[in-house]
């Protein structure tokens, strides 16, 4: 969906026009959700469903275009996210690993996903620490500009950058991720 | 032996080439992994796939949530345009008759009469204050009424909050019929997708998912057993039919289009890491 046509919506659901916010929800809640996935797990939906009523309360008031309704969006996903985890973190003193604070193990769905689906992908994304694989998703899959993410991970942009950086080198090593690369040579061999 | 050794290193390193900071931080400002990275390429394009039925299935109760807010806003300004006379009675609601009467057991709750006089677009927040309070299940109003008042204020709340169109009791925001009404979804159809093969900028929003692909395929452009690749050439019509179905979508522009392309290496049809869910960047 162009910006254009977001703006659009977005200026009608204000008013109050339900089928210009089914728009901008059918648009953006898979983009939230697959971000909600990596951080909070199997949780997501449930988040997802309060950062949506969040900004169905909050939208009359919200002044500004697509690219700060965008970023208000996620600034919402994730604070609601990041309180999700923090009560399972104070529920769970004992464990206090950051993947098994998501609410799932990553490396355990991981062997039940088929590879390259999506939720491998989103499983491996999971996998990486979570400054890095916020900003692989915000910034790489779901296209957000440097400085959305920035503010919406509350960071500064070169620390963006790293994280998305550092991200991406981590997932290219990643096993799988590599086997792919390798099957493609042995392909290029045979045919050659 | 040693020979052979290092040509085994060799062969380990050309086929899982070592990934260097410039080369990530190339990744990073957008460039596309390239034919020798296709896995991360694929990777990027899986966590990127189009919205499935299952993720669209909540769609009616958060539109029904956003509903009720418009009208409970609606009515507030009403209210505040100063029509209201005989609106206090319509709004003494079961849950606002429980708050007058826990009030008046325990005054845990602030007299609700005296603040309604002050001023009547208070009145929604008072009642929502109240049913937080009465939710959770503290204070003397909640004592007086003998313990069982929590579970008739657990009833109440979700009255409250099924008025907001949100189905309190039901943990899953789907309903039961979900599928039904998710293959109703009007956003991302498989139909519209198919269709794009002869209109590929159809609709955008159909478009921008493929492009996606388009960038896996470009990466690598050979058959893949990954699922993206079935989906893709199911979109184009045909495995043969990829390579023309992604150069007219990148002719329309529309999916991969972004403005920082400086880091575009020449000829590669499709090089950055555009957003191909419908959200785009500013």
């Amino acid at each position: 969906m162009t910006d254009d046509e977001l703006g659009g919506a977005l200026a009608a659901a204000r008013d109050g026009d339900e089928t210009a916010f089914a728009v901008l929800w059918s648009a953006l809640h898979p983009a939230v959700l697959r971000y909600l996935r990596v951080v909070v797990g199997d949780l997501a939906e449930d988040v997802a469903s309060e950062t949506w009523l969040q900004v169905a309360r909050g939208l009359r008031r919200f002044s500004g275009g697509p690219g700060e309704f965008r970023g208000w969006l996620f600034r919402v996903a994730r604070h609601r996210g990041v309180d999700h985890l923090r009560r399972a973190g104070r529920r769970r003193e004992d464990s206090a690993g950051t993947i098994e604070a998501r609410g799932h193990a990553p490396d355990a769905a991981l062997q039940t996903e088929e590879r390259f689906s999506t939720s491998w992908a989103l499983d491996v994304i999971a996998g990486l620490p979570r400054d890095q694989a916020e900003a692989v998703m915000l910034r790489v899959v779901i296209g957000l500009d440097v400085a959305t993410t920035a503010e919406v991970l509350g960071k500064r942009p070169g620390a963006v950058r790293i994280a998305t950086m550092r991200g991406l080198r981590r997932l290219a090593i990643h096993p799988d991720v590599r086997a792919r690369n390798e099957a493609k040579a042995t392909f290029v061999a045979e045919e050659v | 032996m040693r020979l052979l050794d290092a040509l085994r290193h060799a062969m380990r390193m050309r086929r899982s080439p070592m990934v260097d900071a410039d080369q990530a931080g190339r990744w990073a400002a957008g460039e596309q992994p390239g034919p020798a990275h296709r896995g991360l390429a694929e990777l990027l394009a899986a966590a990127n796939a189009p919205a499935t039925e299952d993720e669209l299935a909540g769609r009616e109760a958060v539109v029904a949530a956003f509903a009720a807010e418009v009208r409970k806003a609606g009515a507030a300004e009403a209210r505040k345009a100063g029509t209201a006379g005989s609106r206090r009675k319509a709004g003494t609601t079961g849950l606002r008759r429980e708050v007058e009467i826990a009030a008046a057991h325990g005054a845990a709750v602030p007299q609700p009469a005296g603040r309604a006089r002050r001023s009547r677009t208070a009145r929604p927040v008072v009642v929502n204050v109240a049913a937080v309070l009465l939710l959770a299940g503290t204070g003397t109003a909640v004592a007086a009424r003998g313990g069982h008042l929590p579970q008739a204020a657990q009833q109440r709340a979700h009255d409250v909050f099924s008025g907001l169109g949100v189905p309190a009791p039901v943990r899953s925001p789907q309903p039961t019929d979900a599928v039904p009404r998710a293959s109703a979804t009007p956003a991302p159809r498989r139909s519209a997708t198919k269709s794009a093969t002869t209109r590929p900028s159809a609709s955008p929003s159909a478009a921008a998912v493929p492009a996606g692909w388009c960038r896996a395929w470009a990466a690598a452009p050979r058959p893949s057993d990954a699922p993206w690749y079935a989906e893709l050439a199911e979109a184009a019509g045909s495995e043969e039919d990829i390579a023309a179905y992604c150069r007219a979508l990148d002719d329309t522009g529309t999916p991969s289009a972004s403005p920082d392309r400086s880091r575009k290496p020449p000829g590669r049809p499709s090089s950055l890491p555009t957003p191909s869910h419908r959200g785009k960047k500013k």
